[in-house]
This record gives C-alpha cells, sequence and structure tokens, in this order.
C-alpha cells in the first residue's frame, strides 16, 4: 500500500471515528429527552457541599450559581417546575453565605414567579443576617413594601437601614425620605431631607432636598394650622 | 552548605521549566479569559465575583497539580536514573540534597504565582470595579498553602512510591481543609475517646483553612498584618518539621548504587 493511500484511510478512520462519537451522543440525548431535565438533578444538601467542596467553597457556589441561572432559564420556558429552587438556593448560600447576588435573585424569583412575598422578604433577611453593612439587600425589602405592599411605614424602615450601611449613596435616604413622606410621616421625612441636603455633593439632589424641604414644611404648616377637626374657611397660605 | 543548596535548587527549577510545567501558566489564562467571556452572560451581576473565585481557585488547582505531579516523582527520578547516586557522592549532604529539592520546587511555584497573579490582577483590573489589592494578601496565603504541601509531597517522596505520595498527599490536602469539621464533629460525640482522637487529628493534620481566605478577601474583607503573620509562622512551623522529619527519613533510606 503506498503512503498516499495510508493517509488517505488514517484521514478516514479519523472522520469515520468523529461520526461514530456524534451520532453516539446524538442517540444518549434523544433517550435522554424522554426523561424529565429535573431528574437528571440531583443536588446534596448545602451542609454537605460546604464540607465536600475542601477549600473550593466559593467556586462551588459559582458553578451551582450558573446551574441555578440555566435552571431558571428552563424553568421559564416550562421545562421543569422548579422543584430544587430552595435546594439550590441553600447550597449557593451555604457555599458562599455572602453571595449577595444569589439572594436578590431568590427574592426576585420568590415574588415575581411564585408571587410570595413573604418568602422573598425572608430570602433578602437571611441575605442580611450575613451581609449586615451592604445596602443593597435591605434596600430590596424596602422597594418591596414600597411598591408591591405599598407599606411606606416599613419601607421607610428598611430604606432606612440601607441608608446606614457603609455603601450606601444618596439613593437610600432619598427613597427613605420619600416613603416616610407618603407614609404620613412628615416630620421623619423633614429630618431626612435636611440631612440628605447637607450630606449630598450633587447640585440636583441639593435642588431636590430643597424642593421637598419647602413642600414639606408647607404641609406642616398647614396641618398646624388647620388641624383634622378645623371647620371653617381656608386662608391662602 | 548553603551553596550546594541553591545549586540544586536551581537545578530542580530549571528541570520543571524544560518539563514545560509553565504551560500550565497558559491554561490558567485560559480559564481566566473564559470566565471573563464565555462565563460572562451567566454571571447575572456577579461577574468580578465569580472571576475572582475562579483565578484564586485556579491558583491553587494548578499549584496543587505542579507540586503534587512534580514533586512525588521528584527524588524517585533520580534514583531511578542514578543521578542521586552521583549528586551524593560529592559533599553534598542528603538532608541539603532534600532541601535543594524543596526550594527548587518552590522557586518554580513562586515564578508560576507571580506569573499568574500578574494575569490574575490584570484581568480583575479591566473588569470594572472588581480590581483591589486585597487579592495579593490572598495570592501569599495561598503561597503559604502551596509550601506546606510541598513539604508533604517531600516527607511522602522520600518514604513511598510517587503514586503513593501524590495520593497520600491529596488526602493529606483534603483532611486539612476539613479537620475543623473533624474536631467539630467530635467535639459533638458523647465518649471521651472519640473528642481526644478528633482533637488529635485537628493538631496532626495541618490546617489548610488558615491559608483559605479567598472567599474573604473576594468579599472586601482585607486580610489582617495579623494573620498574615500567623499563617505564615503556622506554615513555616510545619514546613520544617515535615522537612527533618523527611530529612531522617532520607538519610538513612538505602541507595542503590551508593
Amino acid at each position: 500500500m503506498s503512503t498516499r493511500m495510508k493517509t488517505i484511510l488514517r484521514l478516514i478512520s479519523l472522520v469515520a471515528a468523529m461520526l461514530v462519537i456524534v451520532v453516539v451522543l446524538r442517540v444518549y440525548d434523544a433517550q435522554e429527552e424522554g426523561v424529565a431535565q429535573q431528574e437528571r438533578l440531583y443536588f446534596p444538601s448545602g451542609n454537605f457541599l460546604v464540607e465536600s467542596t475542601l477549600g473550593f467553597r466559593e467556586a462551588a457556589a459559582d458553578y451551582l450559581w450558573f446551574r441555578f441561572i440555566q435552571y431558571y432559564g428552563a424553568f421559564s420556558l416550562g421545562q421543569n417546575d422548579f422543584r430544587y429552587f430552595d435546594l439550590l438556593i441553600d447550597g449557593i448560600t451555604k457555599l458562599d453565605p455572602q453571595f449577595e447576588e444569589a439572594y436578590y435573585f431568590a427574592s426576585l424569583v420568590c415574588w415575581s414567579s411564585f408571587g410570595d412575598i413573604e418568602r422573598s422578604i425572608d430570602m433578602l433577611k437571611r441575605g442580611i443576617l450575613a451581609n449586615p453593612d451592604k445596602a443593597k439587600l435591605p434596600f430590596q425589602i424596602g422597594f418591596i413594601y414600597y411598591v408591591i405592599e405599598h407599606d411606606y411605614q416599613r419601607a421607610g424602615h428598611w430604606f432606612d437601614v440601607a441608608g446606614r450601611c457603609s455603601d450606601a449613596t444618596d439613593k437610600e435616604q432619598r427613597f427613605a425620605a420619600f416613603a416616610r413622606y407618603k407614609g404620613g410621616d412628615a416630620r421623619v421625612s423633614l429630618a431626612l431631607w435636611k440631612n440628605l441636603y447637607q450630606s449630598t455633593d450633587s447640585p440636583q439632589m441639593k435642588e431636590l432636598a430643597l424642593k421637598m424641604i419647602d413642600k414639606i414644611k408647607n404641609k406642616i404648616e398647614f396641618q398646624k394650622r388647620y388641624p383634622r377637626n378645623f371647620i371653617g374657611p381656608i386662608r391662602e397660605i | 552548605m548553603t551553596g550546594n543548596i541553591l545549586t540544586l535548587a536551581a537545578s530542580t527549577f530549571l528541570e520543571t521549566v524544560r518539563d514545560r510545567i509553565f504551560y500550565l501558566v497558559a491554561v490558567f489564562g485560559f480559564v481566566m479569559l473564559a470566565s471573563t467571556a464565555i462565563l460572562s452572560p451567566l454571571t447575572v451581576g456577579a461577574q468580578g465575583k465569580i472571576m475572582a473565585d475562579v483565578g484564586l481557585a485556579s491558583m491553587v488547582i494548578i499549584g496543587l497539580l505542579v507540586v503534587i505531579f512534580v514533586g512525588s516523582s521528584m527524588v524517585r527520578k533520580e534514583l531511578d536514573k542514578g543521578t542521586i547516586v552521583t549528586i551524593l557522592s560529592k559533599p553534598v549532604g542528603r538532608r541539603e540534597y532534600l532541601l535543594g529539592k524543596f526550594l527548587g520546587l518552590n522557586l518554580t511555584l513562586v515564578s508560576m504565582l507571580a506569573v499568574m497573579g500578574l494575569v490574575f490582577l490584570l484581568m480583575m483590573f479591566l473588569a470594572p470595579g472588581s480590581f483591589s489589592l486585597r487579592f495579593l494578601g490572598a495570592i501569599y496565603l495561598t503561597f503559604l498553602e502551596l509550601t506546606l504541601i510541598n513539604a508533604v509531597v517531600v516527607f511522602f517522596s522520600t518514604s513511598v512510591s510517587p503514586i503513593l505520595a501524590a495520593v497520600f498527599t491529596l488526602g493529606v490536602f483534603a483532611v486539612g481543609h476539613l479537620s475543623q469539621s473533624i474536631r467539630d464533629f467530635g467535639q459533638l460525640q458523647d465518649g471521651l475517646f472519640q473528642r481526644q482522637v478528633s482533637e488529635l487529628v485537628y493538631y496532626l493534620t495541618p490546617n489548610l483553612e488558615v491559608f483559605n481566605l479567598r472567599g474573604a478577601v473576594v468579599h472586601g474583607t482585607p486580610v489582617s498584618a495579623e494573620h498574615l503573620v500567623m499563617a505564615t509562622v503556622y506554615c513555616l512551623a510545619w514546613t520544617v518539621l515535615l522537612l527533618v522529619v523527611a530529612g531522617s527519613i532520607f538519610s538513612r533510606k538505602e541507595l542503590r548504587g551508593e
């Protein structure tokens, strides 16, 4: 057999081997298709994962995070019933308790996909226990109370908590002041706006704070002059 | 004496360079690139954290592979080739030989970690808002962890075959990361014996969690100078202990042709 012929035979055998590999994988995938997606997934408990991943807990948490995102994507497309949600989140947060985004995203999923506000807030509170000095999580609780529950008092409280964190910006204080105002707590709101006016470096924020201070002062003045039991003509103020 | 050790260390380092060990640094670069370019759509707001986690974990894994695969066969290779006899026929003590080998592999480790560290810091610098000099603390602790593992593999390589040395070292790595849990588990037991055994295991195995502050660093907690000093002292103590015992075993070992 000539050298050229041998080379051709080798190439053919390579292509044939590749074809066999592809065909076997296709057959395997076809067989797997009948099996429900979640049957492929097995997630041990978070405590087990912490011990079994040795010194690579954070990297393992990242891997589970990828799986979680894909799993959620498949759930959104109706390919699974999301039954491993709790196990996955438990695994991720046990492996890396400071993984803020995991709590945040899980909370988002709880209220947007399950409509379970209580669980959503609980998820964020779990995150706060592990990350007490991060503004993002208490701010999100405040946001849920503000936007979904319309409980402005509680929203104001959580925005306050967020505002006291070391990574807080003007945003948290602004929301706290707005929420207090909407919740009918004009005096606290006024104090918060004044505080924001003093602390902010942003000219726009100063302008907004000044506007709100005037507005609230007028409101307080109005309430003073015209209490709830007031009967009579209202003068211009 | 110091000259002999340094010569041996340099030759061990050059040997690893000739073995193309540094190709693994390219693997590290690829892993870092993959964690940014390929995985970024899946990170959902955690790109910086995931890049840092993957980078720091890859340094440990690559370093561990180098230490185990190079270290476990280091002595055996020279025994098989007979070069050890030539070296020891010169005025080089067995303990010096062992120390030279250890330092040579550590030099390889330092060089690899330096290059990987630079690649890592550069990638973190390019990712907005992810760069921090705190990572240097985590990289230094990784170096200490791998130095200790290097001493462990040198210890085993003097007494058992390369495969067993590799397996035992991996075992020490696993137990080292679990020793705190083993002790905690032991303390929960009723029997005094179990409690004492778990306590014994805790002190007889290196606690590698001392060097694992990667997660804390990634989440913005700085490594205190006190911790760095403590970890350095702990690593040195274990390294000295292991090398002294390894030296004793090796000096009694019968070598062919000597």
